[in-house]
């Protein structure tokens, strides 16, 4: 029987112990563990994560452990033709403050999601993400993301004439 | 510290192109080119010449560049330190949240709707080739337009969705502008009846003859005739017209050309054709012909009465007629009927699947062509009209002087529209648009969600050319994805909204 907790090791050189249970939700994780039956345990090195992403991500399955498992959902060609933007409402209060961070922790969190292949927390953070652009301006998502406006004038009114056909729809 | 467009010089130089890895051994052949000592024992195994410009090469492989070797050390400490750097990137100008890797951004942006994304685009260069992603896309596409393909869309998903959402709201709006209407004319007599798949049209009128057209011009592509009387009917494939008029004949699509004429003693209303048989039906006969040699399979004394409609199902034939609805069975030896159905003066419409909905008197039935029985469930307001009867998905849209939906699933009528005291001639049902053709000559075009009406398309002048009766109003009408198609008396209109061309 293999034991209860497995250890792992972050990019800054800890060791973090964390429970089979919270493990398996990451499906990296727990690839490597099947990888591994029956070898020692050593400890996993997860040179990606550090170690005050990975205790956020363990918070987050803490929270969720016992969520039921994500199912795929079979997309039903949908007779309406009706689209909907993705639902993006965090509906979960634990979440909505689990994501109220700096927008570098967000941004690590979600990197360490992608890699550690933990979907509910990848699409939480996506979703919040989405949230923040949401309704904004160029200027006002330039301005939360600090990011420089490196488009030129010519640029933007070629952009203006392509959209000029979807511009309306929405 | 070199600046990012050194190191990516620097990295072109060391790497190997036929790997794509950094130099491991590099040697350089004559020719000059480099490449793994590895590879190059590999690409030279059955072919002794360089794989880049094809000169012959010498045996044995030259030594271990030293240069190139030196070169991939510098870039291997480069890259070292650049991979430490990487964890403080917080300190650099750049944004956090433009360091995410792209296939992250996109999973963001597609929580995002259209004018979101339109604004995001406008951020900066690295958002904007982001939005343009042909992935991203793609995946709206398939969210929002789950039928679409690229087709005349070239590659690109993003030209795809433009081009559907813009014939999408064309569809919704119908404003002068959203479709190009083009008028067929050439038949001299009435259209009775017309089919369009793709670009293809053919119709067929009293004046005996059938046209062919191709959308996009003007004049028919063939006129056929050898007909006798008026054309009833008519079906094609990618290789054969099918028409019915006092006799049936199979016509060649390449050319034009009559290949086979068969009588069966009686005006055909109606036929239906399979992969290789064509059924038709006159008053007293159900006859079945092969189509590639024209001769009888089968032949079958219905008494139905005048036909109405068949229904073909790889080997079974539903005939309906004014007087019952037969099911035949083509495996079975004899000419009996398999099953009798008893529903008088019916028109109906099939799902494609088992069940079948028949209008007869003030009631829609339901048949399960499986089991014998009929469901009948009536409806108040529902007049007996053979034919004009649709069905889409859940719902059957049925139409005298007013269209009604009904839910087949709980049988319930779902919306009365009024057609403002016009008769409905033709009506089309089809991705929730309703399409109804009436006899004030307009093309009336309503959302069957809601019974909303969208728009109204004037069918044209109602002017009375010398020799004809008058117009009677539209007479019919076809719907593909994106076309309406209508005949007025002898002339046939078409309502192209798929305007949209990619540059």
């Amino acid at each position: 029987m293999a034991s209860e907790s497995i250890s792992v090791t972050t990019s800054d050189d800890q060791t973090i112990q964390l429970s089979r249970k919270h493990a398996q939700m990451s499906q990296t994780i727990n690839s490597m563990l099947e990888d591994s039956v029956g070898a020692d345990q050593e400890a996993i090195p997860l040179p990606n994560v550090s170690s005050e992403v990975l205790k956020k991500v363990i918070d987050w399955c803490t929270h969720h452990e016992n969520d039921p498992a994500p199912v795929e959902k079979v997309k039903k060609l949908n007779k309406k033709r009706e689209y909907k933007a993705k639902n993006s409402t965090i509906s979960d209060e634990w979440d909505k403050n689990f994501v109220n961070a700096e927008l570098r922790v967000i941004v690590d969190i979600l990197l360490a999601a992608n890699y550690l292949d933990v979907k509910g927390l990848f699409e939480l953070m996506c979703k919040h993400i989405a949230n923040e652009l949401k309704g904004k301006t160029p200027d006002q998502i330039r301005e939360r993301f600090g990011i420089q406006d490196d488009l030129t004038e010519e640029d933007k009114a070629a952009m203006r004439k392509a959209w000029g056909a979807t511009k309306n729809d929405s | 510290m070199e600046t990012q467009e050194q190191i990516t010089d620097l990295e072109d130089r060391s790497t190997c192109w036929t790997c794509f890895e950094v130099f491991q051994d590099p040697i350089t052949f004559s020719c000059s080119h480099t490449l793994c000592k590895s590879c190059a024992v590999r690409m030279t195994m059955n072919k002794r010449a360089c794989p880049f410009c094809n000169q012959a090469l010498d045996l044995p492989l030259p030594p271990v560049n030293k240069d190139v070797l030196s070169l991939v050390n510098r870039f291997r400490a480069v890259q070292a330190d650049m991979d430490t750097s990487k964890l403080t990137y917080e300190q650099q100008p750049q944004s956090e949240f433009l360091s995410l890797p792209r296939d992250n951004l996109i999973e963001i942006i597609l929580n995002l709707s259209i004018s979101d994304i339109v604004k995001m685009s406008t951020v900066c260069r690295q958002l904007k080739s982001i939005t343009d992603e042909n992935f991203l896309w793609r995946q709206l596409c398939q969210n929002r337009f789950p039928f679409s393909a690229l087709g005349k869309y070239g590659k690109s998903w993003k030209h795809c969705f433009i081009g559907q959402s813009k014939l999408n709201t064309s569809w919704n709006t119908g404003r002068a502008g959203d479709f190009k209407m083009t008028a067929y004319r050439g038949h001299t007599g009435d259209i009775t009846t017309f089919k369009m798949y793709k670009k293809n049209i053919v119709t067929g009128g009293t004046d005996k003859e059938l046209r062919v057209w191709r959308q996009g011009t003007e004049d028919p592509v063939y006129t056929l005739k050898g007909h006798s009387a008026s054309v009833n009917c008519l079906d094609f494939n990618e290789s054969r017209i099918m028409s019915g008029a006092a006799e049936l004949i199979v016509w060649d699509v390449e050319n034009g050309k009559m290949l086979h004429k068969m009588e069966q003693g009686g005006i055909i209303p109606c036929l239906s054709f399979g992969e290789s048989t064509v059924t038709t039906a006159s008053d007293g006969t159900l006859c079945v012909y092969d189509l590639r040699t024209g001769g009888e399979v089968k032949r079958y004394a219905p008494q139905v009465g005048l036909p109405n409609k068949i229904y073909c199902r790889s080997n079974e034939i539903i005939l309906s007629g004014a007087r019952g609805v037969r099911l035949y069975d083509l495996r079975k030896n004899h000419s009996l009927a398999v099953r009798d159905y008893d529903i008088a003066n019916t028109g109906f419409v099939s799902s494609g699947g088992d069940n079948i909905y028949l209008s007869t008197g003030n009631d829609i039935a339901t048949i399960d062509i499986t089991k014998p029985g009929v469901d009948r469930w009536n409806l108040m307001g529902h007049w007996n009209l053979p034919g004009l009867m649709q069905l889409d998905g859940d719902l059957l849209a049925t139409a005298h002087s007013a269209v009604q939906v009904y839910n087949v699933k709980t049988k319930t009528l779902v919306h009365n529209i009024s057609m403002d005291n016009s008769v409905v001639n033709g009506l089309c049902m089809r991705n929730n648009r309703i399409v109804a053709g009436c006899s004030d000559l307009s093309i009336k075009i309503y959302d069957a969600s809601n019974a909303k009406k969208l728009y109204y398309l004037r069918g044209g002048s109602r002017v009375v050319r010398s020799g004809h009766l008058g117009i009677q109003g539209i007479s019919g009408v076809q719907l593909s994805a994106g076309s309406i198609i209508a005949s007025i008396g002898d002339l046939m209109r078409v309502y192209d909204f798929d305007t949209y061309h990619a540059e």
